[in-house]
């Protein structure tokens, strides 16, 4: 998360040269209202493994190290903390302040914006988190009880990072604002002489004003981001001078909306202790009394800068990392039933190629209007790309229009490449946010991050489990989001994976109620197997000859499906072999599971399941 | 007589490498166990040079305490070298990813040489210089118990209650009862008579924290 100075100098000429490129007024953009969803009945809490005395000693610890990021506070573990159940010490654990820092080192985890630690070498946290806003009001929101789902939102309040100073905090205060003041006043000054306004001139001092403006920040004691948060109050001369707007520039206007601004700024820091943050409970935010004040996005130069765009990549790192983060999709090149017809130019005709751009393009139209270091773009004649590729505005977004009468654009995120009623469409970036607010997939991946974070990323899971999970946390979220979250954690805590001190990673200890192992498939896939495919391949309708429901040694050999041809079981090999091919035909009267929707996870899973195993197959054979 | 610490490499980078390996598959065992097994199985990752640093900074050391410092560096920035072959969260362009999280011979050297060096510091609770004592600074409690086993010398003069104290200081419960009797048994049982207690001191800190219980993710 360290950037210091030089993220600051690099997000400043961004920042102009971005402005310096746009053009001439257009477009504007629709809403989607979202209905509120109908609560249900909330399932109980349960305990249902019971833990030893040294086995809860032992939870007892990393229990705590989990929830506060300490050890258990007392060094002896009283009679009292062994009685006490572990639902209650969980609770207890959670009111602790730290809880709150440890939601916010999560939410980073799950965003893959972690750090090693959010605290810098003083206990304090490291200033720069304030660059994913999103983190610490959905950390913030759990913690006070108020929710947790703000983690998929768009927007956010502006949290400041101030940092400690040798000199006199109030003094440093006093003369940022008093150097700030006057290059306002500078600026209102030259513009206010100038008789006839004379743009050029304007445009070319030898210290361009343009420039001038963005110093208004820089004396504050507080870190990078701020120049990007508030750079837009001081943008409007750059704007001017680049072309971006044909309204003449004023002075004493800009003035105005700046001084407030600043004022704003000054206030909330003077609240703060410097360099004293030392729980995300505790960041200060703006005063929203500053009413002009953009709403501060998760979408920040951070974000646009790390993931450029250019004329071959049209926005897919962008949207590369909305599906592999939200969604848990990792884009693995499954083959897809490719639609009836494509958009001419469109890079996604072969199927090979279609089995990510499926998805993958329709999702980076949401970013279509964002140019290089994510400068917005809607407003201009021409966009300018990260590789400083210039494109006719419409052209360029043109890529994404629709040629189906239903919608204006091809955008949003695609579950089936063939079914247009399993997506979800969109066309603005607030679309996306509430698309991935509403999506039981990225909840599904935040309960299985959660999971990798609590238990550990090399853990399996029984997708069934998985599912269970998800379930609950759906269910009980429609009542209250905030415990909906803290239960889930609680489910995790209380797992066998996480409580037992040797677990192997290749064994699922967790099942969803009701669903025993026996001779169930592989934990990995056997819930996939069940929801998608054991309705016609069970013991009493084998279809095909081949039984998705069992597991076992058939016939004396080792572990597989029992699958059977001219009354012969088949082998291992071939039975998996046949699996991966009908999952990942493009001929749509062969692919499986036939006319039933199947996810891109659950998908992904059964590929990457087979693929290994027949790989493992493979190597074994080879090693004989 | 073989040294004590050469014993505990060879023990624990035993465990270490076992952890490590991919064991073969187990078609045929009887338990219900093995028809829900996937695959191979993988060690947990490290815990990091950044939470071994904390936790050495919580149980054992002070809150002044940096591991980073004995390779030059600070467990505290992200702009390390050496510090990055122990397990951390690194950049990838926008997302950040633990690297190095699984044991190699490589990686093992650094952690038994920075341990060590911690355990050398620690042992100097035993014969306190002014520099070592203008230097270091340690957990009260914990040096209060490393000073009780400084005063045990020579043959049988150790036993499990002094040196347990100690050992459940550094691991707290990460690790099983079994597991810490194991590793307390094998000091009193290795101790050489002539052993300075400061060597002696060190050994125990050695094995306690250069062990998988300890450095590995739970």
């Amino acid at each position: 998360m360290k950037v210091s100075r030089t993220f600051r100098v690099t997000a400043l000429v961004a920042i102009i040269l971005w402005t310096a490129q746009c053009g001439e007024e257009k477009k504007k953009k629709k809403k989607i209202s979202e209905k509120p969803e109908v609560s249900e009945e909330v399932d109980p809490l349960v305990e249902d493994y019971k833990l030893t005395d040294e086995e809860k000693i032992f939870w007892l610890n990393k229990a705590s190290r989990s929830i506060t990021g300490k050890d258990w506070p007392s060094d002896k573990v009283s009679e009292g903390d062994l009685e006490k159940s572990r639902v209650e010490t969980i609770d207890e654990l959670m009111k602790d302040e730290e809880f709150a820092n440890r939601v916010l080192d999560f939410n980073l985890y799950f965003l893959g914006l972690k750090p090693n630690s959010i605290k810098t070498s003083r206990g304090t946290l490291d200033p720069d988190l304030i660059s994913a806003p999103n983190a610490i009001t959905s950390a913030r929101d759990l913690y006070s009880g108020r929710g947790y789902f703000s983690l998929f939102d768009l927007n956010h309040p502006h949290y400041l990072d101030v940092y400690s100073t040798d000199e006199d905090y109030e003094q440093v205060l006093d003369q940022a604002m008093i150097h700030a003041k006057d290059i306002v006043e500078s600026i209102v000054s030259y513009t206010s002489q100038t008789t006839t306004f004379q743009k050029a001139v304007f445009c070319s001092e030898d210290q361009p004003i343009a420039e001038r403006s963005f110093e208004i920040f820089t004396e504050f004691p507080v870190s990078n981001y701020l120049d990007e948060t508030f750079g837009f109050i001081t943008s409007e001369p750059a704007q001017y001078c680049s072309g971006t707007t044909t309204t003449p520039f004023d002075g004493a206007t800009w003035a105005g909306k700046v001084l407030p601004k600043l004022d704003a700024l000054d206030k909330a820091l003077r609240n703060v202790n410097p360099g004293s943050v030392t729980s995300v409970m505790d960041f200060p935010i703006l005063d929203a009394s500053a009413k002009e004040l953009k709403p501060n996005s998760m979408l920040n130069l951070r974000f646009f800068l790390n993931l450029p765009n250019s004329s071959t990549n049209y926005n897919r790192r962008r949207a590369s990392y909305i599906l592999k983060r939200y969604f848990c999709d990792d884009l693995t090149p499954i083959n897809v039933v490719a639609p009836q017809s494509h958009a001419e130019d469109k890079h996604a005709s072969d199927p090979s190629c279609q089995s990510c751009h499926y998805k993958l393009d329709p999702m980076a139209g949401f970013f279509r209007e964002r140019g290089g270091a994510g400068f917005d773009f809607s407003q201009a004649m021409e966009i300018v790309l990260d590789d400083q590729t210039t494109i006719d505005h419409d052209v360029y977004v043109g890529h994404w229009r629709s040629g189906s009468p239903d919608r204006e654009w091809e955008v949003g995120y695609i579950r089936s490449a063939t079914d247009e009623s399993m997506n979800s469409y969109g066309s603005t970036l607030e679309d996306l946010f509430k698309i991935i607010r509403s999506s039981r997939e990225v909840k599904q991946c935040l309960v299985k991050r959660m999971f990798s974070y609590l238990v550990s990323e090399k853990q399996t899971m029984d997708s069934g489990y998985l599912n269970y999970l998800t379930d609950q946390l759906e269910t009980e979220a429609k009542e209250d989001e905030a415990k909906a979250v803290k239960n889930t954690m609680t489910r995790i805590l209380l797992s066998k994976s996480y409580s037992q001190n040797s677990v192997k990673s290749n064994q699922c200890y967790d099942y969803a109620p009701g669903e025993i192992a026996g001779n169930r498939p592989p934990c990995e896939v056997a819930a996939i197997f069940e929801r998608h495919c054991t309705s016609c391949h069970n013991a009493k309708n084998a279809s095909g000859g081949l039984n998705l429901a069992e597991w076992s040694a058939v016939g004396g050999g080792e572990p597989s499906f029992p699958h059977k041809k001219a009354n012969a079981q088949v082998s291992k090999d071939d039975t998996l072999a046949s699996i991966l091919e009908r999952i990942t035909t493009t001929n749509k009267d062969k692919r499986m599971p036939l006319n039933i929707f199947i996810s891109s996870a659950d998908n992904e899973a059964l590929f990457r399941w087979l693929t290994k195993n027949l790989q493992e197959s493979k190597t074994e054979g080879e090693e004989r | 007589m073989i040294s004590i610490r050469v014993a505990i490499i060879a023990v624990l980078a035993l465990g270490f490498v076992s952890c490590g390996r991919a064991p073969k598959k187990h078609h045929h065992q009887k338990t219900s166990v093995p028809l829900t097994e996937v695959a191979n199985e993988e060690p947990a990752n490290f815990r990091g040079y950044l939470e071994v640093s904390e936790i050495l900074k919580e149980r054992v050391m002070n809150k002044e305490f940096d591991l980073g410092s004995y390779v030059g560096e600070s467990a505290y920035t992200n702009y390390d070298k050496v510090l990055d072959l122990l397990g951390g969260y690194k950049s990838t362009g926008l997302e950040e990813e633990f690297r190095n999280g699984t044991a190699n011979p490589l990686n093992m050297l650094l952690w038994f040489k920075l341990l060590s060096a911690v355990a050398d510091d620690v042992g100097q609770i035993c014969e306190p210089t002014e520099e070592a004592t203008a230097k270091l600074k340690f957990e009260d409690e914990f040096a209060a118990n490393v000073a009780k086993l400084c005063v045990k010398q020579g043959e049988g003069a150790v036993g499990l209650d002094d040196i347990n104290p100690v050992l459940d200081q550094i691991l707290a419960s990460d690790v099983p009862e079994e597991e810490r009797l194991a590793i307390s048994e094998f000091l009193v049982e290795g101790l050489d008579a002539d052993q300075v207690p400061s060597e002696f001191v060190s050994d125990v800190v050695l094995a306690a924290s250069f062990n998988p219980y300890f450095l590995i993710q739970q």
